[in-house]
């Protein structure tokens, strides 16, 4: 595991790293074929440059079209270290919050790449068109978000996902309509095949005909979203999956912190069984709106009538300097935290409100319409009650997994031919992402570090030729067979969906907002014996050489299933907290993350062993050069 | 809350395709209108029928998927509001609900309502 | 898209983003059209199976920013003519597509398109 970081100090490191790269000719570059699998932002983004650069591009999604891939409902923004506020931002100032952000979870080198290539990524997005919300005089604005001091955040009202996705779409369709690139809609990818020790194709099942198919190709760039899925209820899309990201882990691709799981402190609370997603209610909401919970517990008043001493603005008060943009992590806890003391709101009592009177009545409704209007409007549609009235009742849920597939600093994995992009990997974010760097990350690297890091690859590796005739593609197209036929076996039973609702309940209860060691160990014991249930159970009727939504859930939740365990066992293993991933048995005083840098400042990178064996860990040491490691202070 | 659900199934892009009816039992005003579907293909595939296909995916009204034409509208009754963000609550108990794909000739049907 | 829903910029070739004023109003004129999530509903909801109102939306918020401005005239031309191509129908000014659209595009963006492609052949 050689992480390739470049020598030197950090502000030369990409540079140099860039001009240390091998090329390849543009006229030889048609030679070599690239498949991306994914066309949310990062995989848009790298599958559009590489084509403008010369390369052969096929792309490929589950989707009718690339435009639906879940980076679209991104809400509040992308960060980037311009400083058109003139407070104080910078490159180095982005960075270090990111690090901070982290609780110094992630590589110095990749975090300071990324701030030091956010300032072109707002650039390239205004010329593709993105509508950036202006200043009267022309010029972009920017709001804040948690774990900042600076406004540095580009928006498009609250849709900035929706706006920076059609920007790389729109990229990509111009390579598509100069026949740059194939695109491959509605194929879903089910395997990786290895040749040589090197990622040399993908095997994909078209979801209209059920045909299977094998593709080859030079490189692989797995940009395939985060599998916070798992959890059932998330904020992801409901497709979002882990499936091409776990199949590369089968095949010898290490999974880096699996266990780090990010929850998002404003969503809209569960009200029943029968619920199939949390929606968002972004964190720029948090500019203007205050948090609080009664000061009693049991307080069943409604909002307007329990008066503002009798409330508690508990992030104001806990953390006075960051108040309600407190970073995620340390939001959500606090949620939590009142909830179990029984101050929590709502039916359930597993909610806190965000309440945008105070905001209501200085800057008036018309200036939070514009703000906000739409996010609004989503909350009636769902709840059914009017936010600008009474408060919003929110609550933490599963948001976004800063683990992913290990990978270097060239974001290659440790299966050579095998890039990684977006959520897909764990670089950046250590144990708790930041606020709007999400876009950030995903058009980092699809736009300015892989079309530069593969460019580097192709050029310096031989690479035989791997036919489709290649003994690997039969060999792999085989297992997919075998799979999807194991899967159908059963005659009657139960779907998919209903294994995957109680996986979901077993990680929530035990590796969600609090682990300790006698939940994760029992949730494991869970997690087997679900499997096993699951296997023996799970019926998909219809056929497989049809469209068949019950087949591609169920290939989805066999391997959530096996994730799920590695999880676990990664949060069980990591016995220090960290950002999300809080220990309760390793907490300040204070009730706050408390990492143990003497054993835990490592990346824990597990690798599959076989069926049924313990999955071997391997670790990075993370190295600190430049930044403290500091005990992570908001107050 | 009951409803009766007519639901447009067509197994292939050929075939030619019809109605079928489904009573449903036990709605709650806050789910939804995609709720309710996924309650019913856990039922249908409880009793070992083929679950009804439709296009759906981020839930939250962005990303376009959803594309059902409820008694005779493109996303339901209300305006400004995608299938995936309406809510049973605005239907009547008891009420009939037409469901079928998208009618146009750009959009060939695949399979049911997809 | 690929008929010309883009503004043809290479990755890295970028001026900076403050080069490019943008009055706020204009930015928010053209978010209203940006809006679009492509659903197909405007299809769906128009007797003559006419996508005018999603491809006037993108044409229209690429139209209003000078970051649209040098392909302003064959975006709109060709368009329209791919989405004949791929048998969609033309539009009469019924506006059932802004009554079906999740996201309210107002049909004023259809008007619009018509003045954008009158425009392009007059000049050309």
């Amino acid at each position: 595991m050689d992480s390739r970081i470049p020598a030197g100090d950090l502000q030369g490191k990409w540079t140099r790293c860039k001009f240390e790269n091998k090329l390849v000719a543009p006229a030889n570059r048609k030679k070599f074929t690239v498949i991306v699998v994914g066309s949310g932002l990062a995989g848009a983004s790298a599958a559009a440059t590489l084509a403008e650069q010369g390369y052969k591009v096929k792309v490929f999604t589950y989707h009718d079209s690339p435009r639906r891939a879940h980076s679209i409902a991104a809400q509040g923004g992308i960060n980037a270290a311009k400083n058109y506020q003139n407070d104080g931002d910078s490159v180095y100032r982005l960075f270090y919050d990111t690090i901070k952000g982290g609780d110094f979870r992630a590589r110095e080198a990749n975090v300071y790449r990324l701030a030091e290539v956010s300032a072109s990524i707002i650039d390239q997005c205004v010329a593709q068109g993105v509508p950036f919300a202006r200043e009267y005089g022309g010029t972009l604005t920017n709001r804040s978000f948690g774990g900042a001091q600076v406004s540095r955040t580009f928006y498009a009202r609250g849709q900035t996902g929706q706006q920076l996705l059609l920007g790389a779409y729109s990229a990509l369709m111009r390579q598509y309509g100069l026949k740059h690139l194939e695109l491959h809609a509605r194929e879903e990818m089910l395997d990786l095949v290895v040749v040589d020790g090197k990622a040399r194709g993908i095997v994909t099942r078209n979801l209209k005909t059920g045909a299977l198919q094998t593709h080859t190709a030079d490189a692989v760039v797995l940009a395939t979203g985060g599998y916070g899925n798992i959890f059932y209820l998330s904020t992801n899309a409901k497709k979002s999956n882990a499936t091409a990201a776990w199949r590369a882990y089968k095949r010898g691709a290490l999974m880096a912190n699996p266990c780090f799981t990010q929850i998002h402190p404003t969503c809209i609370p569960v009200t029943g069984d029968h619920q199939s997603k949390l929606t968002l209610m972004s964190e720029s909401l948090r500019n203007d709106g205050r948090v609080w919970v009664p000061k009693a517990k049991g307080d069943k008043r409604p909002p307007s009538q329990i008066p503002v001493d009798e409330r508690d603005y508990y992030l104001e008060r806990m953390y006075p300097s960051f108040g309600n943009l407190a970073p995620r992590d340390i939001a959500s806890r606090a949620a939590k935290r009142v909830c179990d003391e029984g101050r929590g709101v709502g039916s359930s009592g597993l909610a806190v409100y965000l309440d945008f009177a105070d905001a209501i009545r200085v800057q008036g409704k018309e200036t939070i319409e514009t703000k906000y209007g739409n996010l609004f409007a989503m909350y009636e549609k769902i709840t059914d009650e009017n936010p600008y009235e009474v408060p919003m009742r929110i609550y933490p849920a599963v948001h976004y997994v800063m683990g992913g597939l290990w990978v270097d600093y060239h974001l290659m994995s440790n299966l050579p031919g095998l890039f990684v992009l977006g959520e897909a990997n764990f670089s950046d974010h250590g144990a708790n992402r930041l606020g709007a760097s999400a876009l950030m990350q995903g058009l980092a690297d699809g736009y300015f570090v892989a079309p530069y890091t593969i460019g580097n690859y192709l050029g310096g590796t031989k690479l035989a030729p791997a036919p489709l005739s290649h003994e690997a593609f039969a060999g792999t197209l085989g297992d997919v067979k075998a799979r999807i036929a194991l899967l159908s076996k059963n005659k009657s039973g139960t779907s998919a969906l209903e294994f995957h609702r109680n996986l979901g309940k077993i990680l929530w209860e035990h590796c969600g907002m609090a682990r300790n060691d006698a939940g994760l160990k029992k949730a494991i014991g869970e997690i087997k014996t679900l499997r096993e249930a699951f296997w023996e159970d799970v019926f998909i009727p219809g056929s497989e050489t049809n469209m068949n939504s019950e087949l591609e859930l169920a290939g989805r939740v066999a391997d959530f299933m096996e994730l799920a365990e590695l999880m676990c066992v990664d949060a069980l293993e990591r016995k220090e907290s960290c950002g999300g991933h809080l220990r309760e048995e390793s907490q300040t005083p204070e009730g706050e993350a408390q990492r143990d840098d003497s054993k835990y400042c490592y990346v824990a990178a597990w690798q599959y062993q076989g069926e049924g064996q313990p999955a071997k860990m391997h670790k990075e040491n993370l190295v600190f050069e430049n930044v403290k490691l500091a005990e992570r202070n908001y107050k | 809350m009951k409803f009766t659900l007519k639901i447009w199934r067509q197994e292939t892009p050929q075939s030619s395709g019809k109605f079928v009816s489904y009573p449903i039992d036990s709605i709650t005003g806050d789910m939804s209108f995609l709720e309710m579907l996924d309650m019913l293909n856990v039922e249908l595939v409880r009793k070992g029928e083929p679950a009804v296909e439709f296009e759906h995916d981020c839930r939250e009204g962005i990303c376009g998927s959803c594309s059902l034409t409820i008694n005779g509208c493109p996303h339901g009754p209300d305006t400004g509001t995608a299938t995936c963000q309406l809510h049973m609550r605005r239907f009547k108990d008891g009420e009939t609900l037409y469901i079928e794909p998208w009618r146009a000739r750009a959009f060939p049907v695949i399979k049911d309502l997809v | 898209m690929s008929a010309g829903g883009f503004t043809s910029v290479n990755t890295g070739t970028a001026v900076d983003g403050n080069v490019l004023l943008v009055g706020e109003a204009r930015a928010e004129s053209a978010m209203d059209a940006a809006a679009c999530i492509g659903c197909g509903a405007c299809v769906a909801a128009c007797k003559n199976a006419s996508a005018m109102l999603f491809v006037s939306a993108k044409v229209m918020h690429l139209a209003q920013l000078p970051q649209g401005e040098p392909e302003r005239k064959t975006r709109a031309v060709n368009m329209v003519a791919q989405m004949d191509k791929e048998g969609f129908g033309s539009c009469s000014n019924t506006g059932a597509c802004e009554a079906a659209c999740p996201k309210e595009i107002s049909v004023k963006h259809i008007a619009k398109l018509s003045r954008e492609i009158l425009k392009s052949k007059a000049c050309s």
